[in-house]
C-alpha cells in the first residue's frame, strides 16, 4: 500500500512515517505544497494524508486538484482546525475523512484502514483475525461462521482492536475513538474497562480464544500470535 | 421618545403658550385702541358743544335733542372738573328688552360766564363687536401661523437629522465579521461629517483589532495542537516498546492523559473565545426536543454505568433558534457535567417544556460559592481532571442567545438544578 504523507512539521512527519511503515505501508513524504503536488502528479497512491496549513499553500487546493484529476487515492485531511465549518469544507472538497490534531496513531490507522477498505474493496471486504471474521459495512462479526451479537459500541471496539493488532492501545486512545466528544465525561477509563470486559465475555462465550489482553498501566493489546 | 417627537412636543407646547399670550395681548390692545378712538370722538363732540355755547344763544342749546345727546345743562357755578369717562349699560332704544354698553363723558365748562355740565354718550356696541371680530381674526391667523411654523420646523429638523438617522441605522447593522467597513453618510453638516469620520475610524480600528485577535487566538490554538500531536505520537511509539516495565507504562499513560487534557483545554478556550467574539453568526430553528432526546440517548450508557436513574419529560417539537454547533456544545457540556459530578446511583431528571430546559441531578453540594460556578477555571478540587471551562462555555453560549441560565441547589433533596429559559 502506497501512502503520500504531506505534513510541514518534520517531527510529526517522522513519527507518523515511522508508525505507518511499521504497519507495513510504503510511505512517501512531502514537506511543502509544491513537493506534494509534484509527487501526487507523478505517482499513484492508495491514500494521501494532507495537512491543511502548509507553508506554501493550502492543503485543500491539493484535495481539489486530486479530485479534478480523478485520482483513485483515498484522501484524509490532517489538521489542527477543528471547527465544524472547516470540516465541512474539507469533506465538500472531496476528502474521504478528516482527522484533527492532536490524534492518536491507532486512531489514524483506524481511519486509514477504513478509507482504504472503502476505496479498494468497495466495502465488500471482510477482515479476518484468528477465528474472527468482521464485515465492516454490515457491522457483522462471526466466529467460525456463527454470528456473534454485539452492541454497536462493542463492535466498534472490536474493529479498533483488530485494526491495531499487536499494538498496545492506551485507554485514552480507545476511549477517544469510541466515545469521541463524550470521552472526557467522567471516568471513561473505568467505563472502558466494563465494555472491554463485556466484549471479551461475549467472544469467549461464542467460542473464541481470548485475544484481548490487559497490559497493566498501559492499556490493552489485541493479538492472535501470543496464544 | 424620538428626537423629532421630542422636538415636536416642545415646539407645539411653546407655540401654544405664545399663541395664548399673543391672543390675549392682541385682544387687550385692540380693545384699548378702540376705546381711545371712541374717547376721541366723545371729546370732539364736547369741543363742538363748547364752540356752540360760545357762539350761539344758550337757550337754544339748552333744548335737548330727541335722544338727549349731547346733554347740556346749566348748573350753578361750581368748580370746573375735567372730562370723566365711564362705561354704562343703558336700555337700548331700539331693543327695549336689552341693555347695551355705552361710553360716556362728563365735563363741566364755563362759557361766557355761565357754567354748564356737558355729557356726551356714544353707543359702544358696534365697536365691541368690531373688537371681537378683529380679535378672533387675529387669533386665528396667529394660531395658523404658529401651526405652520411648527410644521416647517419639524420638516426642516427631519431633513437636517436625516444623515444622523442613517448613521444610527448603519451602526445597528454593523457586524464585526462582515467583509467590508460600513459606509457612513456624507452630509453638508460639519458635526455629522465629524461623527461619520470618527465612526469610520472607530469601526475600522475595532475591526482590525477584532481580526488580529481572532487570528491570534486561532493561530495560537492551532499552533499548539501540532506540538501536542508530536508529543502524543512519540509517546504512542514509545509505548509499543517491548522493554518497558509496568511502572514505565503508568508514567506514559499519565503523560498521554495530561496531553489529552491539554488539548481539550486548548479547544475549549478557543471555542470560548470564538463564542465571545460572536463568530457563530448563523442561527436556525432547531428542534430542541429531538436534540435533547438524542443527547440523552447518547449519554445513557454513561448514566447507566454510574447506576443513575434517568427520568425524562421532554415536550415534543419545541423549537429554539440557535447555531447547531453551539447547541451541541451546550447540551454536551450539560450532560458531561451530570456524568462527571452526579452522585453514583443517583437520580437524573431531564425536563423540557415550551420555554424551559431543566436538568437536575442528585449530588454533593458545591465546594465553592454558587456565584462562582460559571466562572472559568473554577472546579471541584476533588476532580482535578476537569478543565473548569465547561460551565463557563455553557454560560457564554446562553448569554450569546439571551437565554437565562440559573443554578440552584436543593439541599433537602440534594438536587443540583440547571434551568435555562427563554422568551
Amino acid at each position: 500500500m502506497k501512502i503520500l504523507l504531506v505534513e510541514d512539521e518534520p517531527a510529526l512527519l517522522r513519527s507518523v512515517q515511522h508508525y505507518l511503515e511499521s504497519e507495513g505501508y510504503t510511505v512517501t513524504t512531502a514537506l511543502t505544497y509544491r513537493q506534494a503536488a509534484t509527487k501526487a502528479n507523478d505517482y499513484d497512491y492508495d491514500c494521501v494524508l494532507i495537512d491543511l496549513m502548509l507553508p506554501d499553500g493550502n492543503g485543500l487546493d491539493l484535495v481539489r486538484e486530486l479530485k479534478q484529476h480523478q485520482s483513485a487515492a483515498g484522501i484524509i485531511v490532517l489538521t489542527a482546525k477543528d471547527a465544524l465549518a472547516d470540516k465541512l469544507t474539507g469533506l465538500d472538497a472531496g476528502a474521504d475523512d478528516y482527522i484533527t490534531k492532536p490524534f492518536h496513531l491507532p486512531e489514524l490507522n483506524a481511519r486509514l484502514r477504513s478509507v482504504l477498505r472503502r476505496r479498494l474493496f468497495g466495502g465488500q471486504a471482510c477482515i479476518r483475525a484468528g477465528d474472527l471474521t468482521l464485515w465492516p459495512e454490515q457491522q457483522r462479526v462471526s466466529i467460525q461462521n456463527v454470528d456473534v451479537k454485539l452492541t454497536s459500541k462493542e463492535y466498534e471496539l472490536l474493529l479498533f482492536f483488530v485494526t491495531n493488532t499487536d499494538r498496545i492501545l492506551s485507554k485514552s486512545a480507545i476511549a477517544e475513538h469510541i466515545w469521541g466528544d463524550a470521552m472526557d465525561a467522567a471516568d471513561s477509563h473505568e467505563f472502558l474497562y466494563t465494555h472491554v470486559k463485556n466484549l471479551r465475555r461475549k467472544l469467549i462465550a461464542a467460542g473464541c480464544p481470548d485475544y484481548v489482553q490487559t497490559r497493566y498501566g498501559a492499556g490493552y493489546v489485541f493479538s492472535i500470535r501470543l496464544l | 421618545m424620538s428626537l423629532l417627537g421630542q422636538t415636536a412636543r416642545y415646539l407645539l407646547l411653546s407655540a401654544f403658550v405664545v399663541a395664548l399670550i399673543g391672543s390675549v395681548g392682541f385682544y387687550i390692545l385692540i380693545h384699548r385702541t378702540i376705546q381711545r378712538e371712541v374717547d376721541e370722538i366723545l371729546m370732539n363732540q364736547v369741543e363742538q358743544v363748547k364752540q356752540q355755547l360760545r357762539e350761539l344763544t344758550p337757550d337754544a342749546l339748552l333744548r335737548a335733542d330727541w335722544d338727549d345727546n349731547p346733554h347740556v345743562e346749566r348748573i350753578s357755578p361750581t368748580q370746573l372738573s375735567g372730562p370723566i369717562f365711564s362705561d354704562l349699560m343703558l336700555p337700548n332704544p331700539l331693543d327695549s328688552t336689552g341693555l347695551s354698553p355705552v361710553r360716556q363723558v362728563k365735563t363741566i365748562v364755563t362759557e361766557r360766564g355761565k357754567t354748564y355740565q356737558i355729557r356726551v354718550r356714544q353707543a359702544y356696541y358696534e365697536f365691541n363687536e368690531l373688537a371681537r371680530i378683529i380679535s378672533v381674526g387675529v387669533i386665528w391667523s396667529f394660531l395658523l401661523l404658529m401651526g405652520l411654523s411648527v410644521l416647517i420646523g419639524l420638516g426642516l429638523s427631519r431633513r437636517l437629522w436625516r444623515p444622523f438617522y442613517t448613521t444610527i441605522h448603519q451602526l445597528g447593522q454593523f457586524q464585526l465579521e462582515q467583509a467590508t467597513n460600513p459606509l457612513f453618510p456624507d452630509s453638508r453638516i460639519r458635526e455629522f461629517d465629524l461623527l461619520s469620520q470618527s465612526l469610520q475610524t472607530l469601526t475600522q480600528n475595532v475591526r482590525k483589532q477584532f481580526f488580529l485577535q481572532k487570528q491570534f487566538t486561532e493561530n495560537a490554538s492551532h499552533e499548539l495542537q501540532t506540538p501536542l500531536a508530536i508529543a502524543l505520537t512519540e509517546l504512542d511509539t514509545l509505548m509499543q516498546s517491548d522493554n518497558l516495565r509496568e511502572a514505565e507504562h503508568v508514567h506514559l499513560q499519565r503523560a498521554t492523559d495530561a496531553l489529552s487534557r491539554l488539548s481539550q483545554l486548548n479547544r475549549s478556550l478557543l471555542l470560548l473565545t470564538q463564542v465571545e467574539n460572536d463568530q457563530f453568526a448563523t442561527r436556525q430553528p432547531l428542534n430542541i426536543s429531538e436534540l435533547i432526546a438524542q443527547y440523552t440517548d447518547e449519554y445513557m450508557p454513561f448514566f447507566e454505568h454510574k447506576g443513575m436513574t434517568v427520568e425524562r419529560a421532554i415536550r415534543p417539537n419545541v423549537e429554539l433558534a440557535m447555531n447547531p454547533q453551539l447547541a451541541g456544545v451546550l447540551l454536551n457540556n450539560l450532560f458531561k457535567n451530570i456524568v462527571r459530578h452526579g452522585a453514583p446511583n443517583g437520580l437524573v431528571r431531564i425536563e423540557l417544556s415550551d420555554h424551559v430546559i431543566r436538568i437536575r441531578n442528585t449530588g454533593e453540594p458545591l465546594p465553592f460559592a454558587d456565584s462562582q460556578l460559571f466562572n472559568r477555571f473554577v472546579k471541584n478540587p476533588a476532580r482535578p481532571d476537569s478543565t473548569g471551562l465547561g460551565l463557563a462555555l455553557i454560560k457564554q453560549i446562553c448569554d450569546r442567545y439571551k437565554l437565562a441560565i440559573q443554578y440552584t441547589y436543593d439541599s433537602s433533596k440534594a438536587f443540583h438544578c440547571f434551568q435555562i429559559d427563554w422568551k
